[in-house]
């Protein structure tokens, strides 16, 4: 009778909320090595999405949520140009040294200069030169909306 | 901070529906269960494709088909300490609220600036310092987010613009 294989009484506890922070070091839960979009590329994703959608002749589902955030990215997608994106998409992810939420996040805030961008994306501060940042911006600055 | 996120969901058919265009109706189903709902930590903002549809299991006793759906969406997820840009749409004497896509954040007075205060007396009411920061609707600003709370179907922030580069964005 002890020796039969029941199934678990309990349900195994959920993973404990609240731990999860982008602060000096990224603690992103299940968001560890997830593929993570800047501005410009989820308004590219989703406008691409919209218009197959209507291609399709299917119903585009516009919920509130998604008015909401095409509004949201109109207003702060710094690269407008489908070229652009991909050329800051191809900067960025030659930069194997930084995460993909940190080179997410440099291509959404667009900084003037390293020492800004290191401020709002604390968990940088060791993992690239200021100079290798500063480069980088450059680079970007030019892409954007030209 | 936008993700190309894998999700699974379980998607049950009512016998009615089975047929030719199966899958396109389990697909259909789950965009219209499942777009634009917030599962506590992060919103769904759009279904891109699925990629591995089950066979259907019939339930015992409902006559109903259970096909485990696997998919990819965009999802939008706030991570405490991010910094994000929003839009502000209320200002009173507390504080403002901005709009960052579909989440909400709270800025308080007391995680404002000093220099910054509220002008009850202007029009539209508004925090300024009088010199060039003036936060009222419309405005666009940068704020960092220091707290989230999560309750069924939606989350709220807050957040701060007491610290460097943060604020209000010129142009």
């Amino acid at each position: 009778m002890s020796d039969q294989n029941h199934a678990p009484t309990s349900r195994s506890k959920p993973p404990p909320p609240g731990e999860e922070e982008a602060g000096a070091t990224l603690k992103l839960g299940e968001f560890e090595d997830v593929e993570s979009l800047t501005l410009s590329e989820a308004s590219l994703v989703i406008n691409a999405l919209m218009t197959k959608r209507k291609k399709d002749r299917k119903d585009r589902n516009e919920t509130e949520v998604l008015n909401k955030t095409l509004d949201y990215l109109d207003a702060f997608a710094r690269f407008k140009q489908k070229e652009n994106v991909e050329a800051v998409e191809r900067l960025l992810s030659g930069r194997k040294e930084l995460t993909k939420f940190e080179r997410a996040q440099i291509g959404s805030l667009c900084c003037d200069t390293a020492d800004e961008c290191k401020t709002l994306i604390p968990s940088l501060a060791d993992k690239i030169s200021d100079y290798d940042l500063q480069e980088l911006l450059d680079e970007m600055a030019k892409l954007m909306s030209n | 901070m936008f993700f190309l996120h894998n999700l699974e969901r379980r998607v049950t058919l009512h016998p009615s529906y089975f047929g030719r265009n199966m899958h396109d109706l389990v697909t259909t189903k789950l965009v219209k269960d499942v777009e634009g709902t917030c599962s506590g930590d992060y919103y769904i903002i759009a279904i891109m494709d699925t990629f591995d549809l089950s066979e259907g299991r019939i339930l015992p006793g409902s006559g109903l088909a259970e096909f485990t759906v696997r998919y990819r969406a965009v999802v939008w997820r706030p991570f405490k300490g991010e910094v994000v840009d929003a839009i502000v749409y209320t200002v009173n004497a507390h504080g403002f609220f901005a709009q960052a896509g579909p989440l909400r954040l709270f800025v308080s007075s007391h995680l404002i600036p000093d220099e910054i205060q509220y002008d009850a007396n202007a029009t539209p009411p508004q925090f300024t310092n009088n010199a060039d920061m003036v936060i009222e609707p419309g405005t666009h600003v940068r704020v960092r987010i220091i707290g989230l709370r999560t309750e069924v179907g939606e989350m709220w922030a807050i957040g701060s613009i007491n610290g460097d580069f943060l604020g209000c964005l010129q142009a």
